[in-house]
């Protein structure tokens, strides 16, 4: 299980050995090292947003049992052109290629568009509460709430399980495209 | 050390991630971590770190995975000391 609660990683981990105890647990020492190629920040939304969007895809398309077993997917290529990432994480035998776009106000990850046996899913995690309009533009106009809580939106007339989290300065994203 | 003592400690582990008290008032070995008590996957790995911590154990990734609800984990924590 991968949730957007990426956001709470920061405010519950004000160690730095705990910290880097609690990566370990959610990341393989070579996602790490293929991230780090390419961004020397701290940050690590990008490869949560990679291993969340194969995970949700995978979950939906096998309605497989939540658990906590993020090195089940794992990132095996990397690769970063301008603003673009495209990746390709591995679950046992099945291959799924992931588009990021990554700048300085969000990063965005979806599953490769012709991958047709798989649920489509896309996770946006933005770094400012505050998002410009050109941004904003990307995302669903409206996110309601079904009567059992639950957040979906609309487009062309389906229902899109959607979901949402806020913390102080992030928010996060994530909806099934088909 | 037995299950009703491990259960007891395993509480006082998860107490600080879950939402409302009330939910740890009726825990049993099938109290589902996520389902049931709501601990979000970031705090569910503070949850495996805090138990790691508490019985000085190390929890590998595919003890990790079992551990979902109250009866697994205290299986996996029982194996190890």
């Amino acid at each position: 299980m991968l949730g957007n609660d990426l956001v709470f990683f920061e405010n519950t981990s004000n160690n730095e050995s705990r910290l880097a105890r609690k990566f370990e647990k959610l990341f393989h020492v070579n996602e790490i090292r293929l991230k780090e190629k390419y961004f020397t920040s701290q940050d690590y939304s990008i490869l949560w947003s990679i291993k969340e969007t194969a995970y949700k895809a995978i979950q939906r398309r096998f309605n497989l049992p939540m658990k906590l077993n993020p090195h089940q997917f794992q990132l095996a290529t990397f690769s970063k052109i301008g603003n673009t990432i495209r990746s390709e994480v591995l679950f046992n035998n099945i291959k799924l290629n992931i588009v990021s776009i990554v700048n300085h106000q969000f990063v965005y990850s979806y599953m490769g568009k012709n991958l047709i046996h798989y649920f489509n899913f896309d996770v946006f995690y933005f770094f400012s509460a505050k998002i410009d309009l050109s941004v904003a533009s990307l995302l669903p106009s409206e996110i309601s709430k079904d009567l059992s809580g639950f957040p979906f939106i609309v487009q062309n007339d389906i229902f899109f399980p959607t979901s949402k989290t806020h913390d102080k300065n992030f928010t996060a994203y994530c909806w099934e495209l088909e | 050390m037995n299950k009703e003592n491990l259960q007891e400690r395993l509480i006082e582990i998860i107490k600080p991630y879950v939402s409302s008290p009330d939910k740890l008032l009726d825990v049993t070995p099938e109290t589902n971590f996520i389902s049931d008590l709501e601990i979000n996957s970031a705090h569910l790995v503070d949850v495996i770190l805090d138990i790691e911590d508490a019985f000085d154990i190390r929890i590998e990734n595919e003890e990790m995975e079992q551990m979902t609800n109250v009866g697994a984990s205290i299986k996996v924590i029982q194996s190890k000391i």
